[in-house]
């Protein structure tokens, strides 16, 4: 009986053993019949990588060329959101940065020339609505705040109706001539100013 | 003789080609025709400003040296009264400085119905010459309560010209408007 049983065991553990064995060798045959494919196509070289530039050069300088010798001065606002864009892209090149710079004062210049326009006809307006107040004290005062933008009283104004010319006068002569009409009946068509920033040269025409 | 006919008419076509081709543009001419018109309107102002004894001393002085200028040299203008039958001609200065120091308290003057009466038309110099009609409305009072009114009638010879000046160094062309004699066509009480 205790041999029957020892015998037993033994067969059982062998079992174990050799059925482990099987399992390992399964997994070695399973991994040695694997076939490995070869990619036998020829490799890609690198791309060669652009870098494509910020902006181009020439077409910038144009176009800062362009609103430096723009002269209109309805064209200064949308000009200087132009301005203001191509100066974003801060450019290397100190032709273009000194471009930038010129066009910048350039159109600064024309913005306040607009609004010192306005200002005048505003203030000249004033004399002509005096006088029919019959307050000549205060349309003689406003003769003489205006005199100051002037480089000067005898600073030459180019009155016009329509594309002629009627004889140019004074700048002085001209306010009295507005306070003497009672009237204030034409606009700012053009202001030269001197290297002081005072007009030295005013057209007017009928509004 | 057909021949002689053609040739002719063909002169004809290019004489008038030529003298059209001198001829002022159209709105070129209206802006003169405007600004003589504002020229006699700036001497009516003037008028009013001379004559009105509120006008300060300087100030009145001032405007007759306005005045003045928008005058031909040797122009002179027509006065008339209901008081006489005579019309008198002043030089331009003259009858500014009588109308500043006229014997009235008070007086008034104004224009009205300013139009042309004869188009500025081209003369061969190239000078437009035209004729422009007022009614001035002048009425002195004195304290005393007498009063004098009358309406005349007058007749301004308008004279525009073509002249050059150099501003800062650049030629300008501008055409340059003067008043020539002004003349009494008739005088009424109102």
């Amino acid at each position: 009986m205790k041999k029957t049983s020892y015998l037993l065991i033994f067969a059982l553990i062998t079992t174990v053993i050799f059925s482990s064995c099987k399992t390992k060798k399964k997994i070695v045959d399973n991994n040695s019949n694997k076939i490995i494919k070869v990619d036998s196509t020829p490799v890609k070289p690198v791309e060669e990588i652009v870098v494509k530039p910020r902006y181009d050069k020439e077409k910038m300088k144009k176009e800062l060329e362009f609103m430096l010798n723009d002269k209109q001065r309805a064209n200064s606002m949308e000009n200087k959101r132009k301005l203001d864009s191509i100066a974003a892209l801060n450019p290397d090149e100190l032709e273009l940065k000194d471009l930038i710079t010129k066009t910048n004062n350039n159109l600064t210049q024309l913005v306040n020339l607009e609004s010192t326009q306005t200002k005048l006809n505003t203030m000249m307006q004033n004399i002509a609505d005096a006088a029919v107040a019959n307050n000549i004290e205060l349309a003689n005062k406003n003769i003489t705040e205006v005199l100051t933008y002037f480089a000067n009283e005898t600073t030459p104004v180019l009155p016009k109706i329509g594309q002629s010319y009627e004889k140019p006068t004074t700048i002085k002569e001209y306010l009295h001539l507005i306070k003497d009409r009672k009237i204030y009946n034409k606009k700012i068509e053009n202001m030269v100013l001197d290297e002081n920033g005072k007009i030295k040269e005013l057209t007017l025409n009928k509004k | 003789m057909n021949t002689k006919i053609v040739i002719f008419a063909l002169i004809f076509s290019a004489f008038q080609y030529a003298l059209g081709q001198d001829k002022i543009d159209p709105e070129r001419k209206k802006e003169i025709d405007t600004m003589a018109l504002e020229k006699v309107r700036d001497l009516s102002k003037y008028i009013s400003l001379i004559g009105n004894k509120e006008t300060p001393w300087a100030e009145a002085n001032r405007v007759i040296d306005r005045a003045v200028e928008l005058f031909m040299e040797g122009s002179t203008i027509s006065v008339s009264s209901l008081k006489r039958d005579k019309i008198t001609d002043y030089k331009v200065r003259e009858y500014f400085e009588r109308l500043m120091r006229l014997n009235y308290d008070k007086v008034t003057i104004e224009w009205f119905k300013i139009e042309y009466v004869s188009d500025l038309e081209q003369q061969p110099d190239g000078t437009f010459v035209g004729v422009i009609t007022i009614f001035q409305r002048f009425k002195g009072e004195n304290k005393d309560g007498s009063v004098y009114v009358d309406v005349t009638k007058k007749d301004i010879t308008i004279f525009v010209k073509r002249k050059e000046t150099q501003i800062n160094g650049i030629i300008i062309g501008f055409w340059d408007v003067l008043l020539g004699d002004i003349r009494v066509k008739e005088t009424s009480k109102k």
